[in-house]
């Protein structure tokens, strides 16, 4: 039986640690899996997000329910996975003696979204539960849910669906979010284009083109929106700029690539993608006043690429 | 049917967030010709457009119709956030930026002057 030892604390940074505890879909083939958290400590939003997704992927794959596809050992004291629905959203039934979050508590707990005509109602929830003061802060919130989950519908094909947790730190005065999808990930969807499909993209160099300004793998229609038109290639641009001019920060993940901290490094293949952030309670400039940056760039890196 | 005013707020919400509700707005009220399309768009109390939401509705309106009719829609109540997403992608299919190429693309990969390997 594949068996998954999760870090004991499992924070917003922990995910190669996290991802190198995880079998993949080949490596843990059909068997049931273990999932020992025993010794777990502290987990926050993105890997919980992580864990259900990967959970669930593996019960779809053999389209079984999880008291099939798996066993559960639980830490001592598991209400907060329980507050989280973390065992609702393996579809692990559990006893409901356990208390809800207070009212104050601002937790969103994982969920998936499932089809595209959520995506509207998802952001705005989210950011509802979160009872998020700055309406800064909110909008940047609403933007970055709505683009990344959008994101998943249009590229990812994720058996999955968009898997979705947020929680606030009151102390760090953060609020993070994960979304996570089992889909084809970056480097299947680049390749998967006529315009990309000759280039060999390793995952690292799918991920920069996906994060580049006006760079996207569907240059075409697609069925999907039936619009008629490709995408515009600059949504996950503008999310990670918007981020990064008001004190917030992103992290990706995509089969053995991971961009976090403004760094590359080698991972554990996820089967998918994962977009973690964290926007500060208070932006450091304006919602607006970011966007304005971050289309300016676009529009400049763009115009100097062709330059060059 | 063709009503003179859409309110906007009133029937998708306060966050225009994402493609679908921009793809919902123009297939409830734009998929005709533009003589039918409502005249006035009121956006008052919609705090929020993405770029993808605007350009569902937008920037699909004006590749298919051309910038004209798109442009003498009449927005009223318009935040001047919502305002910058719909000129953002309007000034987007008036000018659109530079695909990037293939030298463009090796260049923003770091693979100057390194060989590409087909697939296959």
């Amino acid at each position: 039986m594949p068996t998954v030892r999760p870090p004991t604390t499992l924070r917003f940074g922990s995910t190669a640690a996290l991802l190198a505890a995880l079998p993949s879909r080949e490596e843990r083939g059909r068997e049931q899996i273990m999932l020992q958290m025993g010794s777990l400590r502290w987990i926050e939003a993105l890997p919980l997000a992580i864990l259900a997704s990967y959970v669930n992927d593996h019960a779809r794959q053999n389209r079984r329910q999880y008291r099939s596809a798996g066993r559960v050992t639980l830490p001592d004291r598991y209400e907060f996975l329980q507050r989280m629905d973390f065992f609702k959203a393996i579809g692990l039934e559990m006893s409901e003696r356990f208390a809800r979050h207070e009212p104050t508590g601002r937790f969103v707990p994982v969920r998936e979204v499932g089809v595209s005509r959520e995506v509207q109602v998802a952001a705005a929830d989210i950011v509802d539960t979160l009872r998020v003061d700055d309406q800064e802060a909110a909008n940047v919130l609403r933007h970055c849910i709505g683009e990344v989950i959008d994101n998943v519908f249009v590229h990812a094909n994720s058996p999955t669906n968009a898997t979705i947790c947020a929680q606030h730190f009151p102390n760090a005065r953060r609020t993070q979010v994960g979304i996570v999808d089992t889909g084809i990930g970056f480097r299947a969807s680049f390749a998967s284009s006529p315009v990309y499909s000759e280039m060999a993209l390793s995952d690292r160099e799918a991920m920069m083109l996906g994060l580049a300004p006006y760079v996207t793998s569907k240059p075409l229609a697609t069925d999907m929106y039936d619009s008629g038109y490709g995408r515009l290639g600059v949504g996950l641009f503008i999310v990670s700029a918007v981020l990064d001019q008001v004190g917030g920060r992103i992290q990706i993940a995509s089969q053995t690539a991971l961009f976090q901290q403004k760094r590359w490094s080698t991972v554990r293949p996820w089967q998918g993608a994962i977009i973690g952030f964290e926007v500060p309670d208070e932006p450091l400039v304006s919602y607006e006043e970011a966007l304005r940056v971050a289309r300016q760039r676009a529009i400049e890196i763009a115009r100097s690429r062709d330059l060059e | 049917m063709t009503s003179e005013i859409l309110k906007v707020r009133e029937q998708f919400g306060a966050h225009l967030i994402g493609r679908d509700v921009g793809k919902r707005i123009r297939e409830q009220y734009f998929s005709g010709p533009p003589a039918t399309w409502p005249r006035v768009l009121d956006l008052t109390g919609v705090d929020q457009a993405t770029e993808s939401c605007a350009d569902e509705l937008f920037g699909t309106l004006a590749r298919r119709a051309g910038l004209g009719p798109v442009r003498s829609i009449e927005l009223t109540g318009c935040e001047p956030a919502v305002r910058e997403a719909i000129e953002y992608v309007l000034a987007l299919v008036e000018k659109p930026p530079p695909s990037p190429n293939r030298a463009a693309i090796e260049r923003l990969l770091g693979r100057r002057g390194r060989r590409i390997v087909p697939k296959g």
